[in-house]
């Protein structure tokens, strides 16, 4: 899971950023940015909460950096921080009902096509039957298939055995499997 | 797990990119405050709790020397010894004398012309107090107050029984 960023060694970048380097804090979070909002995003589905959630992760990683010791690999703790954040929310918060915002912009696109709509509800059928996962199934899955974390790496930064990994997936896929039997 | 349901999480669940607002959010957001800025004078978080433990202890050992000054103390065994302390710090003439079962263990000023005498007998520290009698003449001490219920032991201290 350890990053590389060009030019730049990950040390010498979390040293200028504890230095309180500006331009450091904008090449960390562009090193993280998609991850970390779409760990947000497909555990949500829904992109205001995901920018909410990204947000507080990115203002909760500069101001914690120096408790960083490096125990673990940076991206291991960026991990934790995301998916720390996306289970505080939803126990701060419950979500009105997700948009169907990406079956409205495929409506609007002007290259929109039977097959393309087709696509598009499958997916949504099938974020929607995440959605219905237990916090720390879905988490499980999201890390999975959203950043193809191994087991180890989703034990690590759940912090929990790669078999409660593998159970939590195992039992994912039971349960989308019977929701979207139908399909 | 069926190689279908693992194609559809791969696609519906794949990586997007953030959008651009992100950073506009979370540069406004990054007050001086939640910034992990370097320390200047890492020693300055600690000046504070550092000040008020040194006033602590100050104000201790100044009130200890307090004590001390107001109530001169004097530890020793020898009758002797305490005896001519007293005299020349309290102005008791106090003729304390070696007596069996019974060993001095000091003295304290309480104020002018008070004095206590700490003794120890059957293995229990006891106290008397003693005063310089006013207008007597030639100044004779005398027994104020005795915290042991052997009041021969405190007479020893003195007097041969």
């Amino acid at each position: 899971m350890t990053r590389t960023v060009p030019a730049i060694s990950e040390t010498d970048l979390l040293a200028a950023c504890r230095r309180g380097e500006r331009d450091a804090f904008r090449t960390l979070f562009e090193t993280y940015q998609d991850q970390v909002y779409s760990i947000a995003l497909r555990f949500t589905g829904d992109p205001a909460l995901a920018m909410d959630i990204a947000q507080d992760t990115f203002l909760k990683l500069f101001s914690s950096l120096p408790d960083f010791r490096g125990d673990a690999a940076f991206s291991t703790w960026v991990y934790r921080l995301v998916v720390n954040a996306c289970l505080d929310h939803r126990r701060r918060s419950w979500r009105l009902a997700p948009l169907a915002d990406e079956l409205i912009a495929v409506l609007r696109s002007p290259a929109n096509s039977l097959e393309a709509l087709l696509h598009s509800e499958m997916r949504e059928r099938v974020r929607a039957a995440v959605e219905t996962l237990s916090p720390d199934m879905r988490m499980a899955v999201v890390l999975r298939y959203t950043e193809g974390l191994s087991y180890e790496e989703i034990a690590e930064v759940m912090d929990c055995s790669a078999g409660t990994v593998a159970s939590r997936l195992n039992r994912a896929h039971k349960a989308l499997e019977r929701k979207l039997s139908h399909v | 797990m069926s190689d279908w349901m693992d194609l559809q999480l791969a696609h519906s669940l794949a990586p997007v990119p953030a959008p651009a607002a992100l950073w506009e959010r979370v540069d406004a957001a990054l007050i001086p405050a939640a910034v992990a800025r370097p320390r200047r004078f890492p020693t300055l978080r600690w000046a504070v709790p550092c000040a008020a433990a040194a006033a602590v202890v100050l104000l201790l050992v100044r009130a200890t020397a307090i004590e001390l000054r107001a109530h001169p103390t004097y530890a020793s065994n020898d009758p002797v010894a305490v005896e001519h302390w007293l005299a020349h710090e309290a102005g008791i003439p106090v003729p304390l004398r070696p007596a069996p079962g019974v060993r001095i263990t000091g003295a304290r000023v309480e104020r002018p012309g008070v004095a206590t005498v700490g003794y120890v007998v059957d293995g229990r520290p006891e106290t008397i107090t003693i005063s310089r009698a006013p207008g007597a003449l030639p100044a004779r001490p005398v027994l104020v107050a005795s915290t042991s219920s052997r009041f021969d032991a405190s007479c020893k201290l003195c007097h041969s029984l």
